[in-house]
């Protein structure tokens, strides 16, 4: 290269080139907000803690301004992260739920439609897409989904359990241990779990690592630990709607729900003290964190896996497609990426876009098998909106659940429910003034203007879904 | 299962349409009051009338042949009119759930949801309990009224304890989970 050659570094730096060098800069920001991995996902890939609940009602945690209940850690986790107020799951249901929230699709598409429907090996789960670009990779909790534990690609520790149909049990709940079955009695499940959480995360706490941990607190039967016996013994349940009111449970058309019957007071306190517990056990997790110096780089993120009904519209459980079974709570904290922590986000999240977004935070773009949505711009506060509706998808899961296949879109004014093979009537429901969707408005005045647009929505995620399908 | 001599057979609308429909009403009555209730507003107005009306449709449901099996079997009615008789209420309740049934599912599901899942099973194999009970109470009454027969036979003496046997593994072993696990495994078995 003679001396007319280019230097490999420049030494004189005119002011040309720093403007031509700050217009790079300024395209490669504003390209960085449209592909995702290049803002948060920027800096040194941070560690995940993804702890998932189960039944936890998305109205029932101390921050979200429930009368009486306790729960310290996770109001500690919102006022340092963000909050979703409108989180929701896409199927109400346990093993739908944890399908669509560990592959970022929708039931239809994973293919665990109901509890009695089996995990497809073929599904590709977060865990393994996170594996690829060099995470230590830890699944521990409920696994919940029909036939026996699967051999998940891309997790190197692997801890659940089988009992009772993978739907565990409160106390003396035998463990699958990376594949051996291991007796555990005298344990509490969720106080176990974490202590397995905390082994996990001390031993990987030099790599970057994504901890599943899924609990089955607060799922009934409701056994929190007897230490928490008196816990909320006398505080009133006047925040339940009247069904809850009623001793034995007052529930609408003959149905029984075994699971609150006999006295739904002393089962829903029970209720709650699970969730009290489940707290202790997060705060435990939260602790760790801070004590190895790991919380500014840790992503840790708190959600269920559907909601709960607690006597809304005469039914408890979940299933039916009305909003405190459909909503979940969300929190996402991670000091070293969200911006102005303790705010509430309004966006429409869903348990889908919990894979997506981990990806994009760990640089990856989100694959096109998922349906998800990143929420990344969430977490950063920058004003892009989300979506403005979403599908929310049932199927049969008989017996003894007489819940028909339901079809239903939700914005954010409106849930409009139908029913398919079923002569139940559609439902209209205007949730910013009926948030625990007990006024039906089909027959009245107004619902006729709103139900065209809700009707186009439906048809359209009902066309997609049938066209997944074949 | 033989009656005594001694009691004088009436009428079949006496010995056994009476007994077996009033039972019947009355469910229907309060199955009605049930749902009438559950629109009322104010929720312990609500809760108090449902707690009561719940209680009784309990009582009416499951134990109504308490009432109505010895006085079939005191106005004559045959074995199996008393038993026609006495599972003329849990049959149309279970049929009452069937229709409920196909608001999810289809006939032959909700069939198997009507007879075979734990809160039906429980009503049917309890009033075999019952009724084997009963048939024994009344034996014993009426020999005491100086009939004749055994009041022990194998039947009704065996069938009692299976009964209760079958409560337990329904009901109260593992708080109900196991058997509904099992119901869930024949579902899949014959549907899935």
């Amino acid at each position: 290269m003679g001396s007319k050659g280019k230097k490999l570094l420049p030494t004189h730096v005119s002011r040309r080139d720093i403007l031509k060098a700050a217009g790079y800069a300024t395209a490669a920001g504003m390209i960085g907000s449209f592909l995702p991995g290049l803002s948060l996902a920027g800096k040194k890939k941070p560690n995940i803690v993804f702890i998932l609940s189960d039944d936890h009602r998305f109205d029932h945690l101390g921050v979200t301004g429930h009368p009486w209940i306790k729960t310290p850690n996770l109001d500690r986790l919102a006022k340092e992260g963000v909050r979703f107020d409108n989180a929701f799951c896409t199927t109400s249901l346990c093993s739908p739920s944890r399908a669509s929230f560990l592959t970022g699709q929708y039931a239809h598409k994973h293919g665990v439609i109901n509890n009695l429907e089996q995990w497809n090996n073929q599904n590709v789960t977060v865990l393994e897409e996170l594996k690829k670009t060099g995470y230590k990779t830890g699944f521990i909790g409920k696994w919940h989904m029909p036939g026996s534990l699967p051999k998940l690609r891309g997790v190197d520790r692997f801890i659940s359990f089988t009992h009772k149909t993978g739907q565990g049990a409160h106390f003396d709940c035998p463990l699958v241990i990376d594949g051996k079955e291991t007796q555990r009695k005298g344990k509490y499940l969720a106080e176990d779990l974490t202590d397995f959480a905390l082994d996990f995360i001390r031993k990987e706490k030099e790599e970057p690592f994504c901890l599943y941990l899924a609990h089955k607190a607060p799922h009934g039967p409701f056994k929190p630990p007897k230490k928490l016996a008196d816990l909320y013994k006398d505080e009133p349940i006047d925040n339940l709607p009247k069904a809850a009111q009623a001793k034995y449970s007052g529930m609408v058309n003959g149905e029984i729900y075994g699971g609150m019957l006999w006295n739904v007071e002393k089962k829903y306190k029970k209720y709650c003290r699970l969730v009290t517990s489940l707290d202790e056990q997060i705060g435990r997790v939260l602790d760790e964190l801070d004590s190895l110096g790991l919380a500014e780089d840790t992503i840790v993120i708190y959600s269920t896996d559907n909601g709960y009904l607690m006597g809304d519209n005469g039914h408890f459980d979940k299933r039916w497609a009305y909003d405190p079974s459909l909503r979940i709570p969300f929190i996402v904290r991670y000091p070293a990426g969200i911006k102005t922590p303790g705010r509430v986000s309004h966006e429409m999240v869903l348990n889908i876009d919990l894979a997506p977004t981990l990806l994009n935070i760990a640089g990856q773009k989100t694959p096109g098998f998922m349906d998800g949505k990143s929420f990344l711009p969430m977490l950063e506060n920058r004003n892009e909106p989300l979506r403005e509706s979403f599908h929310y998808e049932f199927f049969v899961d008989f017996p003894p659940y007489l819940v028909p296949d339901i079809d239903a879109v939700r914005t954010r004014n409106y849930l409009y429910v139908t029913y398919n093979n079923s002569r139940m009537k559609p439902e209209l429901y205007d949730v910013v003034k009926d948030p625990y969707s007990r006024n039906n408005l089909m027959g009245t005045p107004g619902a006729n203007q709103v139900l065209a647009g809700l009707k186009t929505r439906l048809d359209a995620y009902v066309k997609e879904k049938r066209h997944a399908a074949n | 299962m033989q009656q005594t001599s001694v009691i004088k057979k009436q009428s079949l609308c006496r010995r056994m349409a009476i007994p077996s429909l009033a039972a019947v009403m009355v469910w229907m009555v309060l199955n009605t009051s049930y749902n009438i209730f559950t629109t009322i507003q104010d929720p312990g107005f609500y809760a108090t009338l449902t707690d009561i009306n719940w209680i009784l449709l309990v009582a009416v449901v499951g134990f109504s042949a308490v009432i109505t099996y010895p006085i079939m079997y005191f106005r004559g009615a045959s074995l199996p009119e008393r038993l026609i008789g006495a599972m003329a209420l849990p049959l149309a309740f279970c049929l009452k759930e069937m229709f409920r049934a196909t608001v999810a599912v289809s006939i032959p599901e909700a069939f198997f949801y009507a007879f075979f899942t734990s809160v039906q099973l429980l009503l049917l194999v309890g009033q075999v309990g019952l009724l084997s009970l009963m048939e024994l109470i009344c034996r014993k009454t009426a020999t005491s009224k100086k009939g004749v027969n055994k009041v022990l036979t194998p039947v009704p003496t065996l069938l009692f304890p299976m009964a209760l046997t079958a409560l337990y593994f329904i009901l109260i072993y593992d708080g109900g989970y196991a058997f509904h696990l099992k119901v869930k495994m024949v579902y899949r078995a014959l549907f899935l």
